[in-house]
């Protein structure tokens, strides 16, 4: 390989020789591929921390997961809600005119490939039937599955839902073969004709090219909630202002971790890394060249961690606020360092178990309040702020459509589900992420300072359920949701259920919430009524909340009751012989139980 | 239903075409466990498909196990 030199005099220059891309792909990521860390040669981009664009789009993860998802064309409606929450890109969608499909198919020769490539296709109401009664001719909508991306996490089919149309499927060398050769088919196919992409429906961004800026290879875990948030942060960016003019820069964390694993870069955007606790800081940098070379118009977002932004660069934020810059940040909040390990960060919930917030005799979980980022930025001046996420999608896309809009400073928290940290299923992010905005854990803001003079009219919680009341309560069933139900469906929380102490057997999350666990529900109250406080929705009595924290008196309550189950199941043990003695066992649990429960209810 | 107590993945293991008393046919995908996953909508042409004992061609990718009112399909056994 050529030398390469540092410092090229003109801006051209420095483009071509920063990176020798035949080079790259050839060599480097062969390299990758087949040989061992000892064998690879060093390389020059290596030297100068630079991944070419898009080079995430080689990595092939098809041997990491068994199951593969399974399309079925019939029960499909074009919702693309599947290709939406697809952390990896792994799943795509595209709709074709039925001559442009039937001259790619006529290229088949296997008659067999020829069904089973057609069949992939659905005459959706959406596409076909809404354009035929107009007298225009209808699409045909496929779904598609990338082999080399797909990590096997299922969200796609927990996206489908009642519409069935996805399910998961064993994989084996034959089928992986067919899945590859049905993903070429799709690459061959042309775009989607612009005339089946609705401005107006923000579900369909997706079928444009210009929204997948994101390309999956990234080394995020299977059903990542961040990895989610950028590409359909990105896919917004890209649809309105067009992928040439968008950057990025990101705070060390997980999300540049798992999106810089040298060779592989899953963006075809510029992108840079800061240091964890100045990605804000960078950001105004960046902005103040770019905007000296005359690109106003180009969109930055700083990406970064609630580690980043509400703890370790919370400062360079307020900074980046206070200069009234034209700079987007993007916070992927798993309320917990996720890339470390998994430590308590100040987004953390209260009661919640993580590394230095053990759950033990002395400490149950986190003690603190959560900290609460989007109302600390909507008290400094002239900011958008909003609260949303991934499973909300309108209103994620809405959020960052509006902040792109916005001349000034935004901030968009997007709550974001760490599969390991949190406890909780790979196919879980979107509904874990739902159940946080209906249990009040983490509500939808938007505060946009250009529509009035008060907090009340500049403060949205739309979407959020039953938003008068204090908790949600679904209709057809009168179920309440609070924070407790949140709490239970993940395993942070789990030593708060006393079931869990008193039995093993007892699936996690089925006992009685701990007094600390109530006093984390009570701060999640206080919190919401704080917002429908500022957002003019209550006043007055109905609004007071009394300071709430993790008393020490709670936790000696639960230590009692700890000590109480513990000697009865000590007691169990030492009389249990055979069938009699787990019988003698289980009347005591449901004694023990009950007394509980009437000392509950007398309190 | 807590939301604890939600179903946490739908993998299917086998698709069954079914002819009920009316004559009617419907079909199902199933986990390994005789669980009942999902309904598949039927499209034009495929039942012609089962009753020759063939794959309809929407199973083609993947190839999941094909049953027809308790019978494992031609086309898969002798795959």
């Amino acid at each position: 390989m050529g030398k390469v030199p540092f410092f090229a005099p003109t801006l051209e220059e420095r483009l071509e020789t920063a990176v020798n891309i035949e080079d790259f792909n050839n060599r480097i990521l062969d390299d990758y591929d087949r040989k061992g860390s000892a064998e690879l040669e060093a390389d020059v981009q290596t030297a100068r921390s630079i991944i070419p664009a898009a080079s995430g789009s080689y990595r092939d993860f098809s041997y990491i997961a068994t199951e593969i998802p399974l399309y079925d064309p019939s029960n499909c409606v074009g919702c693309m809600e599947c290709v939406i929450e697809c952390p990896d890109t792994a799943i795509l969608g595209k709709v074709v005119e039925p001559d442009a499909l039937q001259s790619e198919l006529d290229q088949v020769d296997d008659s067999r490939d020829q069904r089973m490539l057609r069949s992939r296709f659905a005459d959706t109401q959406k596409y076909f039937s809404t354009f035929e009664k107009k007298g225009e001719e209808g699409g045909l909508f496929g779904i598609f599955i990338d082999p080399t991306k797909c990590k096997g996490c299922a969200e796609c089919v927990d996206a489908c839902g009642d519409h069935q149309a996805l399910s998961m499927v064993t994989k084996t060398d034959e089928t992986l073969k067919q899945f590859q050769e049905t993903f070429d088919f799709y690459n061959q196919l042309p775009d989607t004709p612009k005339r089946f992409i609705s401005d107006r429906l923000l579900t369909d961004m997706m079928l444009s090219p210009d929204s997948l800026l994101y390309v999956g290879g990234a080394g995020s875990c299977a059903g990542c909630g961040e990895a989610t948030a950028l590409r359909m942060m990105t896919a917004a960016t890209g649809f309105v202002h067009g992928p040439e003019n968008f950057g990025m820069v990101a705070s060390t964390g997980c999300n540049t971790v798992y999106t810089s694993t040298y060779p592989y870069n899953p963006y075809t955007i510029p992108w840079a890394n800061s240091l964890f606790e100045n990605g804000a800081t960078f950001g105004m940098g960046v902005r103040s060249r770019w905007n000296q070379m005359g690109w106003e118009g180009k969109k930055l977002w700083v990406v970064g961690g609630d580690g980043a932004f509400l703890d370790i660069g919370f400062q360079s934020l307020s900074r980046m606020i206070m200069s009234g810059m034209d700079i987007n940040v993007l916070v992927l909040d798993t309320q917990v360092y996720s890339n470390t390990g998994g430590q308590a960060s100040t987004a953390s919930f209260m009661s919640q178990r993580s590394d230095m917030a053990w759950h033990g005799k002395e400490l149950k979980g986190k003690r603190e309040n959560r900290k609460e980022l989007a109302n600390i930025c909507m008290m400094h001046p002239n900011v958008y702020v909003a609260q949303t996420t991934c499973a909300h999608f309108n209103h994620f896309y809405r959020c960052v459509m509006e902040a792109n809009e916005y001349d000034g400073p935004a901030v968009i928290i997007a709550y974001s589900t760490c599969q390991p940290e949190h406890g909780v299923a790979d196919n879980a992010a979107m509904k874990q992420a739902k159940l946080a905005v209906d249990s009040r854990a983490f509500p939808l803001i938007v505060y946009d300072p250009r529509k009035g003079d008060t907090m009340k009219e500049r403060l949205d919680l739309k979407g959020n359920p039953s938003v008068q009341s204090d908790w949600y309560t679904i209709r057809k069933t009168g179920e309440t949701i609070d924070f407790i139900d949140f709490a239970r469906s993940e395993y942070r929380f789990h030593k708060h259920f006393l079931g869990e102490i008193e039995s093993p057997k007892i699936t996690a999350g089925y006992g009685e919430p701990s007094p600390e666990l109530l006093a984390s529900k009570e701060e999640r109250l206080a919190n919401w009524r704080l917002l429908q406080e500022l957002a003019g929705i209550k006043s007055g009595e109905t609004a007071k909340v009394a300071p709430v924290k993790q008393s020490a008196a709670g936790s000696e309550a639960a230590a009692k009751q700890k000590a109480a189950l513990m000697a009865a199941r000590k007691a169990r043990k030492a009389s249990t012989s055979g069938d009699e003695g787990g019988a003698e066992a289980n009347k005591q649990k449901a004694a023990l139980l009950a007394k509980l429960k009437a000392q509950k209810a007398q309190k | 239903m807590k939301v604890s107590e939600a179903p946490q993945r739908r993998s299917i293991h086998y698709i069954e075409y079914r002819q009920t008393e009316n004559g009617e046919w419907i079909s199902e995908k199933f986990h390994a466990d005789c669980e009942l996953v999902m309904e598949h909508k039927i499209a034009d042409g495929e039942i012609a498909q089962i009753e020759a004992g063939e794959r309809p061609d929407w199973t083609i990718l993947g190839l999941p196990e094909i049953r027809c009112n308790g019978e494992v399909i031609k086309e898969y056994l002798e795959h």
